[in-house]
């Protein structure tokens, strides 16, 4: 049984429906009259209807009667054949007459709320056919009650008898009664639901609990300028609801890592502000210029980080070419569409969520105290044959801790708290009318950072986070063919931040030895670094009395779109008009100082402390500084849209499009343009076959006039094998879906990484300039700055060119309780715009010419899966995705290398170029002779490698392989494409939702694979001790696991100390690669949704409270920081926060 | 239907009019106004602005900071010093590991090469485009004939010096005359001869001599001192010409005689030739001739009593600009104590914002002469061991009795420092012994040459005096035709008499005096010349080139590999007694291929003309 309503997308049914249902089936079986709310009889008004049609479906004549009079119209499948052909030519007023014509005189049509009912006269209560051939077995009389998961009565379902004609509905209650015999199979339907069978056996009771089923056959897919049913889609496309995007952080690209087959995503910091995830779509393939996805919401570019989830409607992500092509120039990244909520034709709805969370660092650095700080640079200074630094005597007085002003042990982690919190509050209205819909939001979230603030100062040092949303999308029904569309939206976000910025701060914690003076004096003196500079500083002095600064951003996305219906000209045709415009501006103020800091050298006779006055500074806050940026766009669309089926089986689309858009920066005079002309035709036939192709022709300011458009052209092609009439129902019954997917096409890419107009010659005019005087002062007779070449003309530059391919195969078991989705993918980049390497220095040229140049192939497979199943009142939904994506380069403007193994040709990207370690030395590598005076000498044996990396190479330096064997370690021993590439080629996901009664939970993990880590590569002196020095240093906990004379083990983190940074040991190397994969959990959340049935004498018509984790666990191999930073200053970032949040959430 | 016409000339008008609108991508049109090459060289400051680039590799061999840097071209500094046994840096200064590591083709640092090239290529442009521009109604600026002579001439002369720079560092390289067209099939070039290099600079600096309107023959004018003169062209040809006929380029190095380009079989390295020290002297007394003719004289300066003031010659020489200057940088690294500079490295750290970095090598100290004029192993004043109170402090014996020029050069432990008149010590336990980071002298000796006495970065004491940066001196010359004479004619009498110029302003016994049995000796006087330059050029980024063109590298006295010393800064105990020490710093590396550097690897790599240097 089919359920139609007109004027409705299919999601919102869900919540239509249930509604809808209960009146319909009062009026139509029960008989008992629903109580009516609305004032006017729909059915006594004048409406214009104007019908022309030969051999039409019914259902597409009432469907055009529905849009004429702008009424839904309401009937089941079971009594209305829409497969009925009727002809029909009618001019009337009459809505009730027009129905009439169409449908005979068999039905009575009934206003509900603003619906027409439509139902057969003389249909019986409950129909209950005997069937011809019953004499199977015992006839027993079976009731059963039919729920959903929440277990709400399903009001509407039918029960049927399998292979059958017999069928029944269930009452208001949810309840059915049928006749059947024992042996036969029982169905139980319910749209948007998944079937359920069962076999008659001698009971007589039958209950059973539906689920929803997660993919329906008319689900809607957004698509590139468009939407699809779900079931034509020839593309490999992922979606996935807003719901699993409603995370406790603030930012959106947080929320999509594991979410999504083909995204990799990862997030390098946990900053309020700052913590913007990295994600590519199916990995990269290109060594230059732009790798990121375009990103546009509501079809506009626009950024996503800000967009509030509850806002969102979908969330997809296009991969393949006949998905991106229409996007020609961006398309060659991958694509993500976003949509906002929209208003629907019902009573307003409110809702309200409002959450709060607590967040704590998942991973901080743990850092040694002075006394073995101390008692570790004695032994660095040993091993470099230098005497002692700090006596025993000194050391023994940090020990005792008598002094803690002159001995501190100062532990610079304890400015950071060990919590914060979050809260987030959205409120929503959503509703319309005939004439117009809604969706109107307002959020409101908050997060601060986990410094501590300075109690003695008048203003806030931790970093603190405010943002506004605001989001109203009004639909307009201008006339009956014509929809108006009005959204606007705005982020509005404060910021405040320490003076000094929060990596630098990080940076210098891990700079800060404990040993040389407290954050605070006892009596309140700010101490100062003895000796101070940029880098030697008192870290808690820039987080806490550094001043300040403020931030404010402001974003304003507006849009107008007009949708016009040209069914006049022919039947299924549109036009559609957009333009948007978009404004950022961002403010900043800060207000710096430097306060006075000392160093206390002693105590005097009185025992106060005697202090040397460090840094000169002040003690008040320097003038506010402001700054300020922005950005203005504007997008104009405009297309010819075409739908429409011929003679049942054959649906043909069509859409041309043209759009032009421009980006205006505040500082930069010239506006970034695109313009492009798109174009799509896609055939189906019978749901069997599709075929769909599409082109985007797109031109690019980069490029000279003759070379500037592109062409990017896409087919795709797709089989519904299960909807072939040959398929045994036997096997659509296991087997519920196989649809084959493949397409074929290229995009482009123009990014070239800020260089623009690359047609264009351009000179330098800021180059070094020379004094030819000589005064006794300085030089004399200067004419400026120099004016050099600096680009050269590129006329011959073209686009830069993806070819992609994809294979796909969808399939369904047991009607939807199974659902997979797999794709294959071959994406091979050439023509790739970059500056020649291979140019000699003697021509002189200041910058290397431009051209298309190198090739990456790119090739893996993603694919995801979704299980709902059901044990008795228990709901279990299981998802899952993976990615896996492969890149190499096939060509590369490359100098030859002198060895195979330097080469970068026929590597990974993003992969790492180190030396292999082979363990430390060992005495057995040299020759060790005695001094007179006791001291040893060491001499490599001949056979073993020298480093050309450091001098004095002793046992427990790492020792390396030495690939080219000329017996010295040097840059010619480094190995291309060691190990795993930073960017993970495997990332995934998967959860569990479980559900009983109104309790529900669920589980998420995310992962990744295949990515491989170098520790120290950056922030090096905030890794390796005493790389500056014993004044500018801070040790792990780690680095106690080290190769000493006494136990001179190869089984150590860290090789022999040494006192100042020695190349040999922190060079790249295998030595310090780490696997840097990890499985997280990623959440989970345990839930009660309070029962519908109990809420409706309330005013509420749903609530839901719930609590959640975020970033609960990770388990991976780097273990000393979160793995999911890399290697990021050293682990030395703003931690991942781990969040556990309550919430509520109500609909009124 | 009416309203169906009029939607359908409209949406058909609206597609029309976008399909169509094409130049909304030539955004860059407004950018019409942008300067492109032809509009500089019709404008005379663009013109000027352009032609000032060229002048931006002349060394600055005042600055030794050599940071750790291994993108940019570091050879237009003077990491020479550091490189060669004269002087050694803390780490930080990428001298430093280079001397204990070594490199190889593909991390050399000091390179020339890929800036050179360019503004080569800058010249050749200007050379080529550089036109007389009139007065126009709206500007009243112009360029006329006279100055479009000099700045040609200046370009010229620049292009030649580039070539000359190129050359002493990696002998012969491709001769680019000419602006390469970037659309050119191949810019791939072969490298030239040692031959055709030596007579294309020879020839340009003959042009260049020989004109009117261009260089002219020296320059007084404050406004112009930084120019290149006739004067200066005499003495790169002569320079060029005696580099030409040493060893290292005239068949000494028998590793490069073999050496050919891959594509035309050039042999790029001649067999020797001795006649070459023949064009060489015509070419240096041709310079010594002009320099005599008044245009340049040893500095000297004399006390209020009339009588000759050696020590303070050879301080004042470089401390404002003086006759004996040929050519000197305007650029230099005389900076501001208070930020950074060579006064900054040269300053002990008691002292404040000092970095005491700049080491002398007890090499150094060791060849410096007694006062007598003799050198430690002769003369009787010699007194290694014990100590002499000067002005109430102990001073080693080892430090005394010297000769002015090493009182000019090195600062030892028990010095005082100037102006804040402190003792300086150097041992482990005191200030300025060895800290934990780098700022500490390794060799136990800073060293003073060329610093200021005037800066001290307290109070109203100046922070910074400018002082050119000297390229050419007269000294250097002097020396140079003492050598060539020499090598043409060791019985020649202007060979010491030239080497006593140069002794008589530092202030020592003339060779003539106390050494008249060498006279006519030509390897004792060959000898006596290579230590008068090592002495009187140190640390002034010259014996780097000299003892390679020399090719005694690898000779005892000159040995550029093995252990380098100085005094013992690791003193066990803490005390000053311990400091007086020979000491090993460091084992420095030395090999054969390091007497010519490498062109840079990714050039062989990238090329398929060029060929890489002997041995690398």
């Amino acid at each position: 049984m089919q359920i139609k309503f007109f004027y409705h997308t299919i999601k919102e049914q869900k919540t239509l429906k249930r509604f809808l249902f209960l009146n319909l089936f009062m009026f139509l079986l029960i008989g008992i009259s629903p109580k009516m709310n609305a004032n006017l009889s729909v059915l006594k008004q004048n409406y214009k209807i104007s019908l022309s049609f030969k051999n039409e479906k019914t259902a597409n004549v009432l469907d055009e009667i529905s849009k004429q009079s702008g009424i839904k119209i309401a009937y089941s499948n079971a009594q209305i054949s829409n497969e009925t052909l009727v002809s029909v030519k009618l001019k009337t007023n009459n809505i009730e007459e027009a129905l009439s014509v169409v449908l005979g005189n068999n039905y009575t049509y009934k206003q509900i709320e603003d619906y027409i009912a439509i139902a057969k006269i003389n249909s019986k209560e409950k129909t209950n056919v005997p069937s011809i051939n019953q004499a199977k077995g015992k006839q027993l009389k079976i009731t059963g009650l039919i729920t959903d998961t929440d277990g709400n009565p399903i009001i509407g379902a039918t029960v049927s008898i399998e292979s059958s004609t017999i069928g029944v509905l269930t009452d208001i209650d949810g309840k059915y009664e049928i006749q059947a015999s024992s042996g036969d199979v029982l169905v139980f339907r319910y749209i948007g639901y998944n079937n359920e069978k069962r076999k008659v056996k001698d009971e007589s009771t039958v209950n059973i609990r539906l689920l929803e089923s997660s993919v329906s056959l008319d689900d809607v897919v957004v698509v590139g300028y468009g939407k699809q049913r779900k079931n034509s889609v020839v593309s490999s496309v992922n979606t996935i609801s807003a719901t699993e995007l409603k995370l406790p952080t603030r930012n959106l690209t947080n929320n999509i890592a594991g979410q999504l087959a083909g995204v990799i995503a990862i997030q390098r910091s946990g900053e309020p502000g700052n913590d913007n995830a990295e994600f590519w779509i199916r990995g990269t393939s290109s060594f230059a210029g732009g790798t990121s996805p375009l990103v546009l919401v509501d079809g506009a570019p626009r950024a996503m980080q800000d967009i509030e989830p509850d806002e969102i409607e979908t969330f997809t992500v296009l991969k393949d070419a006949s998905a991106t092509a229409v996007y020609g120039a961006e398309g060659a990244n991958g694509v993500v569409l976003i949509t906002s909520k929209r208003g629907k034709k019902d009573k307003p709805r409110i809702s309200f969520r409002g959450e709060y969370g607590v967040l704590s660092p998942t991973r901080l650095p743990e850092l040694i105290g002075s006394v073995d700080y101390l008692n570790l640079y004695n032994e660095a200074r040993r091993n470099d044959g230098q005497p002692q630094y700090f006596s025993d005597e000194l050391i023994a007085k940090y020990a005792s801790k008598e002094d803690p002003d002159l001995y501190p042990d100062t532990d610079w982690l304890s400015m950071l708290n060990d919590r914060t919190s979050n809260q987030r509050y959205t409120l929503n209205v959503r509703g319309g009318s005939d004439k117009a819909s809604y969706f109107v939001s307002g959020a409101y979230f908050n997060e601060a950072g986990i410094f501590k603030n300075n109690n003695l100062e008048n203003y806030e040092t931790n970093i603190g986070l405010k943002r506004y949303n605001l989001r109203s999308n009004v639909d307009i029904n201008v006339t009956n063919s014509t929809l108006l569309s009005i959204d606007l939206s705005g982020q509005y976000s404060q910021q405040n931040n320490p003076g000094e910025n929060t990596e630098f701060i990080f940076t210098r914690l891990s700079t800060a030895p404990p040993y040389l003076i407290p954050m605070v004096y006892s009596d309140g003196t700010i101490p100062g670094h003895p000796r101070p500079s940029g880098y030697r500083v008192n870290p808690y002095n820039l987080l806490v009395n550094s001043g300040y600064t403020k931030e404010w951003t402001t974003s304003i996305q507006s849009t107008v779109k007009l949708d016009q219906k040209l069914d006049f000209i022919t039947k299924g045709l549109s036009v559609v008009g957009r333009i948007s415009f978009d404004s950022y501006s961002q403010y900043n103020s800060e207000r710096k100082k430097t306060p006075n800091q000392y160093y206390a050298r002693g105590r005097d006779e009185n025992g106060k402390l005697k202090f040397d006055k460090v840094v000169n500074g002040t003690d008040a806050l320097g003038d506010p500084k402001e700054s300020n940026s922005g950005d203005r766009k504007i997008y104009i669309e405009g297309s010819l849209n075409y739908n429409r089926t011929f003679n049942k089986k054959h649906s043909v689309g069509g859409m041309i499009l043209y759009m032009q858009k421009e980006k205006q920066n505040h500082n930069e005079a010239l506006a970034f343009r695109k313009q492009s002309f798109v174009g799509r035709a896609t055939y189906s036939y019978d749901d069997r076959y599709f075929i769909e192709g599409s082109f985007g022709y797109t031109g690019s300011e980069t490029f000279s006039e003759d070379k500037r458009y592109g062409l990017f052209p896409a087919v795709g092609a797709a089989y519904v094998l299960t909807n072939e009439a040959f398929i045994p129902e036997s096997f659509t019954n296991i087997v519920s879906k196989i649809k084959l997917r493949a397409s074929y096409g290229r995009t482009g890419n123009d990014a070239t990484g800020g260089d623009r107009f690359l047609y264009r010659e351009t000179l330098k005019t800021d180059a070094p300039g020379y004094n030819i005087g000589i005064g006794t002062d300085g030089g004399l007779n200067g004419v400026g700055s120099g004016i050099i070449e600096n680009r050269f003309a590129a006329t011959q530059l073209g686009w830069e060119i993806e070819t992609k391919k994809n294979l796909g195969i969808d399939l369904g078991f047991f009607g939807g309780k199974i659902d997979i989705q797999a794709d294959y993918f071959d994406n091979f980049r050439r023509d790739i715009l970059l500056q020649r390497n291979t140019l000699g220095a003697a021509a002189g040229f200041q910058q290397r010419p431009w051209q298309n140049f190198g090739k990456v192939s790119n090739k893996g497979m993603d694919g995801s899966v979704i299980i709902n199943e059901q044990v008795g009142e228990v709901k279990l939904t299981f998802r899952g995705n993976v990615t896996f994506a492969r890149n190499k380069i096939v060509e590369y403007d490359e100098i030859p290398q002198k060895y195979e193994w330097m080469n970068r040709t026929g590597t990974r990207l993003n992969s790492w170029n180190v030396h292999i370690a082979d363990g430390l030395y060992t005495n057995d590598d040299f020759i060790i002779t005695t001094n007179p005076n006791g001291s040893k000498n060491y001499q490599l044996k001949p056979e073993v490698p020298n480093s050309s990396l450091s001098s004095g190479i002793r046992p427990g330096d790492i020792k390396y392989i030495d690939q080219n064997k000329d017996g010295v370690i040097d840059d010619f021993d480094k190995v291309q494409d060691v190990g795993n590439p930073s960017i993970p080629e495997l990332v995934y996901g998967f959860g569990q939702n479980i559900s009983f009664k109104g309790f529900y939970a669920s589980i998420f993990f995310q992962g990744t694979g295949k990515t491989s880590t170098v520790l120290g590569t950056s922030n090096a002196p905030g890794f390796f001790p005493f790389n500056w020095g014993v004044d500018e240093s801070s040790v792990r906990v780690q680095a106690l696991d080290r190769w000493t004379e006494e136990n001179p083990s190869q089984n150590v983190m860290f090789p022999r100390t040494h006192s100042e940074a020695y190349s040999n040991n922190r060079t790249p190397s295998t030595w310090w690669m780490r696997d840097a994969s990890f499985i997280r959990l990623k959440n989970v959340e345990i839930g009660y949704n309070f029962n519908k049935k109990l809420l409706k004498k309330s005013f509420l018509q749903a609530a839901r409270v719930y609590v959640m984790g975020y970033n609960l666990a990770v388990w991976d191999d780097v273990k000393i920081w979160d793995p999911e930073i890399g290697n990021g200053n050293a682990g030395m970032r703003y931690p991942l926060p781990r969040t556990y949040t309550m919430g509520l959430e109500m609909t009124f | 239907m009416k309203n169906k016409k009029y939607i359908q000339i409209v949406v058909v008008a609206i597609f029309t009019q976008l399909m169509f609108s094409c130049d909304y991508l030539a955004v860059s049109d407004e950018l019409a106004g942008q300067l492109t090459k032809e509009e500089v060289f019709n404008k005379p400051d663009k013109t000027r602005q352009w032609h000032r680039n060229i002048f931006t590799a002349i060394p600055d061999y005042s600055d030794v900071s050599c940071v750790d840097d291994l993108s940019s071209e570091l050879g237009f500094q003077n990491p020479w010093t550091a490189l060669t046994d004269e002087v050694e840096f803390g780490k930080g200064n990428s001298t430093r590991y280079v001397n204990e590591t070594g490199f190889h083709e593909g991390n050399a640092r000091y390179h020339r090469y890929k800036t050179i090239y360019k503004l080569i290529r800058q010249a050749n442009i200007f050379i080529e485009n550089a036109h007389v521009i009139e007065t126009t109604g709206t500007t009243t600026d112009f360029l006329d004939e006279n100055e479009l002579k000099e700045l040609i001439a200046q370009a010229r002369f620049l292009r030649a010096y580039y070539y000359s720079l190129l050359f002493e560092l990696y002998g012969p390289v491709p001769l680019v005359t000419e602006a390469v067209d970037p659309n050119a099939e191949s810019q791939d070039f072969s490298r030239n001869s040692v031959d055709e290099i030596v007579n294309y600079i020879c020839s340009e600096m003959d042009d260049l001599i020989k004109e009117d309107g261009g260089l002219k023959d020296i320059e007084t004018e404050v406004n112009r001192l930084a120019l290149p003169t006739k004067g200066v062209a005499r003495a790169v040809k002569a320079k060029t010409l005696i580099y030409a006929a040493s060893p290292l380029f005239n068949g000494g190095f028998t590793e490069a005689l073999s050496i050919t380009n891959p594509e035309d079989g050039k042999k790029l390295f001649p067999d020797p030739d001795p006649k070459k020290w023949e064009k060489a002297l015509t070419a240096i007394e041709d310079f010594i001739n002009f320099a005599n003719a008044d245009n340049y004289h040893l500095f000297k300066s004399y006390k209020k009593d009339g009588t000759y003031d050696p020590d303070q010659s050879l301080y004042e020489m470089f401390m404002s600009y003086n006759s004996e200057i040929i050519w000197a940088s305007s650029k230099t690294w005389f900076l501001s104590i208070a930020d950074n500079g060579y006064d900054k490295y040269l300053t002990p750290i008691s002292e404040v914002k000092g970095k005491q970095n700049m080491s002398i090598m007890q090499e150094l100290v060791d060849d410096f002469y007694m006062k007598d004029g003799l050198s430690i192993k002769e003369s009787p004043l010699y007194i290694e061991e014990g100590f002499t109170k000067i002005n109430g402090i102990d001073i080693y014996n080892m430090w005394t009795n010297r000769e002015p020029r090493f009182y000019q050069t090195v600062f030892y432990q028990g010095r005082k420092w100037h102006v804040s008149n402190k003792e300086i010590n150097f041992y482990q336990g005191s200030p300025n012994g060895a800290q934990t980071g780098p700022d500490y002298p390794y060799t136990g000796y800073l060293c003073y040459k060329r610093a200021s006495r005037k800066i001290y970065n307290q109070g109203t004491n100046p922070k910074v005096h400018y002082r050119p940066s000297i390229i050419f001196r007269l000294a250097d010359f002097y020396l140079l035709y003492a050598e060539t004479l020499n090598e043409v004619k060791p019985s020649d009498h202007r060979i010491i008499e030239y080497v006593d110029k140069v002794r008589e302003r530092a202030g020592i016994p003339k060779l003539a005096v106390i050494k008249p049995q060498i006279i006519g000796d030509q390897e004792a006087q060959r000898k006596a010349i290579r230590m008068e330059r090592r002495l009187e050029l140190c640390t002034e980024g010259q014996r780097y080139f000299d003892v390679r063109r020399w090719m005694i590298a690898e000779e005892e006295g000159s040995k550029q590999g093995g252990d380098i010393h100085g005094m013992n800064m690791f003193g066990e105990n803490n005390v000053k007694a311990d400091f007086y020490k020979r000491t090993r710093i460091e084992t420095r590396l030395f090999e054969k291929k390091y007497y010519l550097y490498p062109i840079p690897l990714s050039e062989i790599q990238i090329s398929k003309k060029l060929v890489q240097n002997p041995l690398w």
